[in-house]
């Protein structure tokens, strides 16, 4: 798989990719902007964070970003894997390549929301040395925060 | 209603992206033919191209003919049939060289663009083959 930063030719692609991962879990809201972000991720993420693509073969099968917040702490959105690459370790890829993109940008910790249903992300978690830091509802869905101290 | 699995000719020479989009395909309920060169594929369709419910292909296919080509072909010896080109860098060509009603998928896609794209030409093409099937006004002694 070749990783690369994110450019406008993608943008469709990774509304599309984030939808079809999504699409076989309970974990799609009913609110409409649920994925606005998306729609516009050179100002939502590459201003004050990175967003990258996951290619094999001239295929989108994977993506993520984070954003920077203050404290140096990176937040990890949108961390997807397409359904027919899953399970092949892509994501811990990807979720390797955003932590070093985060720690050179100047992160020192980074931390990332999923829900309930979203078995995967919670393995992906939890191998990669995340640490469930909190439980909350949000949009009807059970969400766990982890967190990872990166340097 | 047929319960057959629409036939697709896929044409593609990168020998990766082949066997993952016919992967994809056959999971999503097509059978599928695959060609690895614009020759190859214009022989699939010169011998029975009337097996085909749609065509998606690459446009640089190597030495011979391009997936322009392919596409022209398809629709000289099958009219309507839809069409998906895929591209990285012939984009840009596709008003010009491309066939009318088809569609262009640029690479780096989703496997997702692919299905939503060649599904819903199959459905146009075959809402546009019932409505070509009803009777018309004439024919149901309309018109009075």
């Amino acid at each position: 798989m070749i990783i690369r930063r994110f450019t406008v030719n993608d943008a469709k692609t990774v509304i599309e990719l984030n939808r079809a991962a999504l699409a076989g879990t309970d974990a799609v809201p009913e609110d409409p902007a649920w994925d606005l972000d998306l729609h516009d991720i050179p100002s939502n993420y590459l201003m004050a964070g990175d967003f990258i693509v996951g290619i094999k073969a001239s295929i989108v099968v994977a993506m993520g970003g984070f954003v920077l917040h203050p404290g140096s702490i990176a937040e990890l959105k949108r961390l997807r894997v397409a359904p027919s690459f899953q399970r092949l370790g892509l994501g811990a890829s990807l979720l390797l390549a955003l932590e070093e993109r985060a720690l050179a940008a100047g992160a020192s910790a980074a931390f990332a929301e999923t829900t309930t249903v979203q078995w995967s992300a919670q393995r992906l978690y939890d191998a990669a040395g995340y640490e469930m830091i909190d439980r909350f509802e949000n949009l009807g869905f059970q969400v766990l925060k982890y967190r990872k101290q990166l340097r | 209603v047929s319960d057959q699995r629409p036939m697709l000719l896929l044409v593609e020479d990168d020998h990766s992206l082949r066997g993952i989009l016919e992967l994809a395909l056959t999971d999503e309920g097509f059978d599928v033919i695959v060609a690895n060169n614009g020759t190859s594929a214009l022989t699939r369709l010169d011998a029975d191209a009337a097996q085909f419910k749609g065509l998606i292909t690459d446009i640089r296919l190597g030495k011979g003919e391009s997936g322009w080509d392919v596409a022209h072909r398809a629709r000289e010896l099958v009219s309507g049939i839809p069409v998906v080109y895929m591209s990285g860098d012939s984009a840009g060509e596709w008003s010009a060289n491309g066939v009318p009603e088809s569609v262009m998928l640029q690479k780096p896609f989703v496997i997702a663009q692919l299905i939503t794209a060649i599904t819903t030409l199959l459905n146009q093409a075959s809402n546009a083959t019932a409505l070509s099937d009803m009777p018309t006004a004439s024919q149901i002694g309309g018109n009075r």
